[in-house]
């Protein structure tokens, strides 16, 4: 198409409303949020302003750093353990024709659950009496843990319950990478002599590239902006022991009416995702 | 063509604006005219909704207005009020926690209504317990409605003391007819030995939902320092180390060693602890006189429970627990019909209808101009409005800072895990403490 100048007003008009609703709902809370961190704010009451104060305070901040190693907790095992369970999953239902939509619909189940819901569920499910994580673990003879209670083991707890809801998704993109790579790569493959672990590694992982690539950067941004899950199970606790940036913003904002300080760790977050996102992107360019 | 897709952008753009707009200067109506008053209260339990729903269909009914309501749980009215009150599409009255971190901060910002007059005006003043209406007041203005008296107790399976033989270790308090205590603090430790021993679970804490174990040590903090020494330390220069607070936190963590509480304490919710001291598996519930809605609705049989006052650690202490008024009724400040709401809030608070939230609501109001002698009420309500004569001292972590909170209750998680010893955690507190009242982050009641 000749793009003209008419053609551009015309583009212009046709997206100008969007935009306007874009700036009113995205860009103006990001700015107004950045601004506020530079205050001290109750919420209701006289800002003062305090400059970078409250940034300062995050970088001394114990809670803060620990909420950091929680967000990278969760990067790792959400990269490696969805996309692990699904890639496999994925390969298994390829291979069949018969019932591989209904196994993609059941597989896909947990993503679309509400992550209210999940933390119920997984709640009971940790339970250390009645749970039966906990039963199973005594049949077969090792003793009850208290997973939501004992800072050891609530981050990975709460990790597994959101693990569960997000293979199904990488599943159905793994699926649906593998079904477009072309037949002839394979059977060339085959004919060459290379085996299933070689054609697995050699072929398939490296044509799921764009897959692998969404699905890290989709895993890295969630596990940034993880809340629900970890806010109806634990609330961070015990002792900020499951404590994410979401979590302890939503915190210092609204029940500790420390609004400039959640909106300075809002700050922070927006400000790594963005630079990871950017670096990561960069990257991949490159790579390409 | 050029002219429809002029109408279709400039509709396009007029929506969304309208979003935005709107009546914001104007009373709510509804299409009959009325004026509408909004209501946001927390009265979930299934007796005191239908209770509430009541009272505003009469008030309707006598009344040229047109009632909103809104039940929300405690923590999303706690966010939910916060945005919303600055904003005209509020509520008009609200029953929120009446705390200094709380109503009294929205009160130090210029949100809420001051009722001074209105209390002088309806004769609040005579009609509501003094001490109740000391927890609304800041700088000397009365800003809120208390409406419900709680403080902390213990609840008993008197099943279960019977199976242990243990059902003579209850006494009635002295000069009191329904309120029961023990003779010794001591009589309590050895209750715990026992179920524990019989295979029972002591006591139903559950300290995964913050504030639950904060229940238990405000009262054991009462029961070991009492009323004078609690307000020395709020009102004073003592602090949070003094060693009636620390014996306090090591009776909590002494508890949590010899496993009288329910396994992995820190892993189980508030309701999970209820419904296992309901099916009879915990023998013990130190929490609150506000449960008794819910046992009355949830307990298989309610009459399996009686509330028991726990005398203090060296029985020198009078007997008390530590006492709030939980919520309270406020006005928004920028409510278009004030005039109503005080109206509202002087009818659910009169004297006929503070006997209904207690026969129909198990709430304890604090209208100090009731007779309950003739009342046909559950058991525990009788004790829980007799033992409200006792000279309780605080539920803590309705009347301190919000920073004070965290590291109390953080540090008694904390406790529990053996991360921290109890002389940490009351170092915490006091650190907390002495960092909210230079910022002016604490309750002024004066």
């Amino acid at each position: 198409m000749d793009i003209n100048r008419k053609n551009i007003k015309n583009f212009g008009i046709f997206l100008l409303p969007t935009v306007i609703l874009y700036c009113l709902v995205m860009i103006y809370p990001l700015l107004n949020t950045v601004y506020l961190s530079f205050f001290k704010w109750n919420g209701i009451g006289v800002k003062s302003f305090i400059g970078f104060s409250n940034f300062k305070e995050i970088l001394l901040d114990p809670i803060f750093w620990k909420a950091i190693e929680n967000n990278l907790l969760w990067i790792v095992l959400s990269i490696i353990n969805p996309m692990f369970i699904g890639l496999i999953i994925s390969v298994l239902l390829s291979n069949i024709t018969k019932g591989q939509k209904i196994y993609s619909a059941i597989f896909f189940i947990p993503v679309v659950l509400s992550l209210v819901t999940v933390s119920l569920v997984w709640g009971l499910m940790y339970n250390p009496i009645i749970g039966p994580v906990n039963k199973i673990l005594v049949v077969l003879g090792g003793k009850s843990v208290g997973w939501l209670g004992d800072p050891k083991t609530v981050s990975l707890a709460i990790i597994i319950a959101g693990n569960w809801t997000y293979f199904g998704f990488c599943t159905v993109i793994f699926l649906a990478g593998l079904q477009s790579i072309e037949d002839s790569i394979i059977e060339a493959a085959i004919i060459d002599g290379a085996g299933g672990f070689r054609r697995f590694f050699s072929i398939i992982i490296p044509n799921l590239k764009n897959q692998v690539n969404l699905l890290v950067i989709n895993s890295v941004i969630g596990s940034f902006k993880v809340f629900d899950i970890i806010y109806n199970m634990t609330f961070g606790g015990p002792n900020h022991s499951s404590e994410v940036i979401a979590t302890y913003m939503y915190w210092e904002a609204f029940k500790n009416g420390r609004v400039g300080y959640g909106s300075a760790l809002s700050t922070v977050l927006t400000l790594v995702v963005g630079l990871f996102s950017i670096i990561y992107l960069k990257t991949m360019e490159e790579k390409a | 063509m050029k002219k429809v897709i002029s109408v279709f952008l400039m509709a396009s753009l007029l929506v969304p604006l309208t979003l935005f707009a709107g009546g914001a200067n104007e009373v709510k109506s509804t299409a009959s005219e009325k004026p509408v008053l909004v209501i946001w209260d927390q009265f979930f339990p299934e007796s005191q909704d239908k209770l509430m729903n009541s009272f505003i269909e009469e008030f309707e009914s006598s009344h040229n207005v047109d009632v909103q309501r809104t039940v929300y749980d405690t923590d999303s009215l706690r966010t939910t009020l916060r945005t919303s009150l600055t904003t005209e599409s509020g509520p008009d009255i609200f029953y929120f926690d009446a705390g200094p971190a709380y109503l009294g901060a929205f009160a130090s910002a210029g949100m809420v209504k001051d009722l001074t007059k209105a209390y002088a005006d309806k004769g609040w003043n005579n009609r509501l317990a003094d001490w109740a209406v000391g927890r609304v007041t800041y700088e000397s203005k009365k800003y809120g409605v208390p409406h419900e008296i709680e403080y902390t107790c213990v609840y008993l399976n008197k099943t279960i003391l019977e199976k242990l033989g243990m059902a003579n270790i209850l006494v009635k308090a002295e000069g009191f007819n329904d309120v029961y205590t023990l003779k010794t603090f001591e009589d309590y430790e050895n209750l715990l030995a026992a179920s524990k021993k019989a295979g029972y679970m002591p006591i139903a804490l559950g300290n995964r939902d913050p504030g639950r174990g904060g229940h238990v040590s405000s009262y054991l903090i009462a029961l070991t320092a009492g009323r004078d020494k609690i307000d020395s330390i709020m009102f004073g220069d003592n602090s949070w180390e003094d060693p009636a607070v620390v014996a306090s936190l090591e009776i909590f963590n002494d508890w949590n060693k010899k496993g009288y509480y329910i396994p992995s304490t820190n892993s189980v919710s508030y309701d999970e602890a209820n419904a296992l001291f309901f099916n009879g598996t915990c023998t013990t519930n130190p929490t609150g006189t506000w449960l008794i809605a819910d046992i009355l609705d949830q307990a298989p049989n309610s009459g399996d429970y009686v509330i028991c006052m726990i005398p203090s650690v060296d029985g020198n202490l009078p007997l008390a627990g530590g006492s709030g008024i939980g919520s309270a009724f406020a006005v928004s400040a920028k409510s278009k019909v004030q005039d109503l709401a005080v109206e509202f809030l002087d009818f659910i608070t009169d004297k006929k209808n503070s006997e209904k939230w207690i026969t129909q609501g198990q709430v304890i109001p604090a209208n100090t101009e009731i007779d309950t002698s003739g009342m046909d009420l559950p058991f525990m309500m009788k004790q829980a409005i007799e033992g409200a004569a006792l000279n309780h001292c605080y539920n803590l972590d309705v009347v301190m800072p919000s920073s004070f909170n965290d590291a109390w209750l953080s540090g008694l998680s904390a406790m529990v895990n053996g991360d921290k010893t109890p002389q940490q955690v009351a170092a915490d507190m006091q650190k907390a403490w002495v960092s909210a009242k230079a910022s002016g982050d604490y309750w002024k009641a004066k």
